[in-house]
């Protein structure tokens, strides 16, 4: 291309300055493992399906006798707008387990209990009848899945158990759900269907897959329990990028018999809900519809729409009530958020990055019940989000149960907003929902949650890195602790650090802070308080290498710290020697090279 | 954040290992190259709400579809160009074929003085090409595609490219010096 001339030069230098505007920010590893979750990559075919269910006898009978009751009576409330609630018409969500006399579920488990490894993802789905979670856990190979394991968390205990079943799925990725009415607990893939009798502790793998191409970027996006039929239902929807988006199109809709292996497509007539950034559903069991939150997109933007779904008429409503804009766990206001369905309030809670908020079916009305706090999406320095603590609903103790890692589980009270530890982390120095502006807790001991400051230099942890595994595609023999949840992971705007999601200072012999105030825009900042080495010793020699900048004494919750400026271009790497760790933003490796080569 | 520094065979592992649905090295490309695609989309949108929908959309193609680029070493303005496509699209979608640029104007608004182009007029300007033409003054002033990637970015030969290009930045030169 010709060279430019002045006006051009001028252009391209107005256009930059324009550009810092630009929404660049972003937290690469959370981006990336919200699509690995949402959109796992598909290799297989999908297998035939047979279409027709096999009814269950004695719902149908009670269906009919319960709706010739209600027909004589008048009572009979047809179409699709919520019924005033009609207990007779919904049958209990299924058989509850409660806790035996003299359980303490508010109080801690053990602290010394084994827990699922770090690349435990969440509860999933909760066997009302055994009263325990059911998580499935990848375990990783450096960067590959090589297999999973199946674990329990008993609500009435707060005590995780290993279970080991005769097989397993390849993969955790895919929905669960749990079957009240076969008494299993379903997992859902791209590419494979699975059944879990907890009792019997045994895996089965299911031949039939969900009808749905493939090819299409059509998605299982969610999957609730509906006690009128005994079945499962599965929504698919169209996940599209705007693109490959050719118009609404509603979600795909199936039921599923666990006990016969066959999908059955349901019905839908009138206008449907349009989520085409997704849509998600739980059953609301106080008015026997399907509620769904659906992430659209429009002229005027990003947002949602509330939509209810009669299973009985097939027929579809759009909510009255303004929804409200709940972003998603993952931050984006273009995916729906979570959601439950409280049974002691039957109303429908949506929580995620934009705070919670509660939906009553009867009443077709939206509560706010926390205003979200954290109003920036993914690209933004992470604050508080309830998505990241909370994952399913206990119907036993009625109440959400989240975890912050592997290690802590919570509780929280929709009734009270109060948290309450169910599971001490094994290391000190972890973050609690408090110290993310979440709310009230209930400590389990005084002072188990310093804050991450005050631990600057920590020199009482005594950990080494011994565990290893990838982060960044670096070689594992060059990494100490690594692996998502347990890395550094960006900037906090809050508080002059850096984040360590699921990671305390216990597990690194080197803590890393930047004050970010001071820095210049396009330039990225290392700092280290290195055990067992001198920091002001160990910067002197950085600040030599090539694309360090001078060092930086820098005051990072009143302790002193080097900060070194790279003058480099982007890039993150962690990489690890002996008991230092790097968290650089340049190119990398010819500098990361130099940096070890310079280690004392 | 600039992405101009991974290149070479390590592109190319990364490229695959994300095809492959490996989110470490995908999180490598986000990293990388995530801020040149929100220049992009925001210089292509005018709007930074559109900006992050687009560049969202546009990391989605890019995790499904990245697996089917044929030449690794060229994810950069394969990525661009998605990202300008996925632009396109958003600001199509808002109605009309120009959107109403809306960006509040930080700091000083008379831009970098030195330019002689106040900031304010680059707004009223660029707002009057389309988003395709934003997009290519953007992958070639702020992320300096040469001519053959803008072709590919756009969808035509490099010197179609060129010729775009040289339309808007006369359209530009038009209305910021002359007009």
């Amino acid at each position: 291309m010709a060279e430019r001339d002045r006006f051009e030069l001028d252009l391209g230098t107005a256009l930059s300055a324009y550009a810092e505007d630009a929404p660049t920010q972003v937290r690469p590893t959370e981006l990336a493992r919200h699509f690995a979750t949402a959109y796992p990559h598909r290799r297989t075919v999908i297998g035939r399906w047979r279409p027709v269910a096999t009814p269950r006898l004695a719902w149908i009978l009670l269906l009919l006798a319960v709706l010739l009751t209600a027909m004589a009576g008048g009572l009979l409330v047809v179409g699709s707008r919520p019924p005033q609630k009609l207990p007779l018409v919904v049958p209990p969500i299924g058989q509850l387990s409660t806790c035996p006399a003299g359980s303490t579920p508010d109080k801690p488990g053990p602290v010394d209990q084994a827990r699922p490894p770090e690349s435990f993802g969440g509860m999933r789905a909760f066997d009302r009848r055994a009263g325990r979670f059911v998580a499935l856990v990848d375990i990783l190979t450096g960067n590959e899945v090589t297999g999973v394991e199946t674990w329990t968390f008993d609500v009435c205990t707060n005590g995780w158990t290993r279970m080991h079943p005769n097989r397993e799925p390849s993969r955790s990725a895919g929905e669960l759900v749990y079957d009240v009415d076969s008494d299993v607990t379903i997992l859902v893939t791209s590419r494979e269907v699975w059944a879990y009798d907890l009792r019997a502790d045994t895996w089965t793998r299911k031949g039939s897959l969900p009808p749905i191409d493939p090819t299409s970027s059509i998605h299982v996006t969610s999957w609730a329990y509906d006690p009128v039929t005994g079945l499962v239902v599965a929504a698919a929807a169209e996940i599209a990028a705007a693109a490959e988006f050719e118009g609404s199109r509603p979600p795909e809709l199936w039921s599923y018999d666990v006990a016969t292996d066959t999908w059955t497509p349901i019905r839908q007539g009138g206008q449907a809900a349009t989520g085409d950034r997704g849509v998600r559903f739980v059953y609301d069991a106080s008015a026997d519809r399907m509620v769904g939150f659906a992430a659209t997109q429009s002229e005027d933007g990003s947002g949602y729409e509330t939509w209810l779904f009669d299973l009985r008429t097939g027929t579809w409503s759009r909510a009255g009530a303004d929804t409200p804009n709940i972003k998603s766990l993952w931050g984006f206001n273009a995916y729906p958020p979570a959601m439950v369905y409280d049974e002691v309030a039957e109303r429908t809670v949506v929580f995620g990055e934009g705070g919670m908020a509660a939906y009553d079916t009867t009443e077709d009305r939206w509560e706010i019940l926390i205003e979200g706090n954290a109003p920036e999406p993914i690209w933004s320095p992470p604050g508080p989000s309830y998505g990241w603590w909370m994952d399913a609903y206990d119907p036993v103790n009625k109440r959400l149960v989240g975890h912050r890692d592997a290690d802590s589980i919570w509780a929280f009270d929709l009734a009270t907003g109060q948290w309450t530890v169910l599971i001490e982390a094994v290391r000190p120095g972890g973050t609690t929902p408090a110290d993310n502006g979440l709310g009230p807790v209930v400590p389990a001991r005084p002072g188990w949650a310093p804050d991450l400051e005050a631990m600057l230099p920590s020199d009482v942890n005594g950990v080494t890195f011994t565990k290893t595994s990838v982060v960044g595609g670096i070689p594992s023999t060059r990494l100490g602790k690594g692996g998502w949840g347990t890395v550094p992971l960006g900037f906090d705007g809050l508080k002059p650090a850096l984040d360590f999601y699921g990671s305390t200072l216990a597990d690194l012999d080197i803590a890393i802070a930047t004050p970010t105030d001071w820095l210049a825009a396009d330039t990225f900042a290392i700092a280290f308080q290195v055990k067992g080495h001198d920091p002001t010793e160990l910067a002197r020699l950085l600040a030599d290498l090539p694309g360090v900048g001078p060092a930086v004494t820098a005051t990072v919750g009143g302790k002193q710290v080097q900060v070194l400026r790279s003058t480099g271009g982007m890039g993150v790497d962690l990489y690890v020697k002996d008991d230092v760790l790097f968290y650089v933003f340049t190119d990398g490796t010819p500098l990361i090279d130099g940096i070890i080569a310079a280690l004392p | 954040m600039n992405g101009q520094v991974m290149g070479g065979q390590r592109v190319v592992t990364t490229v695959e290992l994300a095809g492959a649905g490996d989110e470490v090295a995908f999180a490598r490309l986000v990293a990388t190259y995530h801020a040149d695609m929100a220049r992009v989309a925001f210089v292509a949108c005018g709007d930074r709400e559109l900006a992050e929908d687009a560049v969202q959309a546009a990391w989605l193609v890019a995790w499904r579809k990245l697996h089917s680029l044929r030449d690794p070493d060229r994810v950069r303005p394969w990525l661009l160009a998605v990202t300008a496509n996925e632009a396109r699209q958003i600001v199509r979608r808002r109605r009309g074929p120009v959107v109403e640029i809306d960006v509040e104007v930080r700091g000083d608004p008379r831009g970098d003085p030195s330019t002689g182009i106040e900031r304010l007029d680059l707004r009223r300007a660029l707002a009057h090409l389309s988003p395709d033409d934003r997009a290519l003054l953007a992958m070639h002033y702020l992320v300096d595609l040469s001519s053959d990637e803008l072709g590919a970015a756009v969808g035509t030969s490099a010197s179609t490219a060129r010729t775009r290009l040289c339309r808007a930045v006369d359209r530009l030169r038009k209305e910021l010096r002359d007009g």
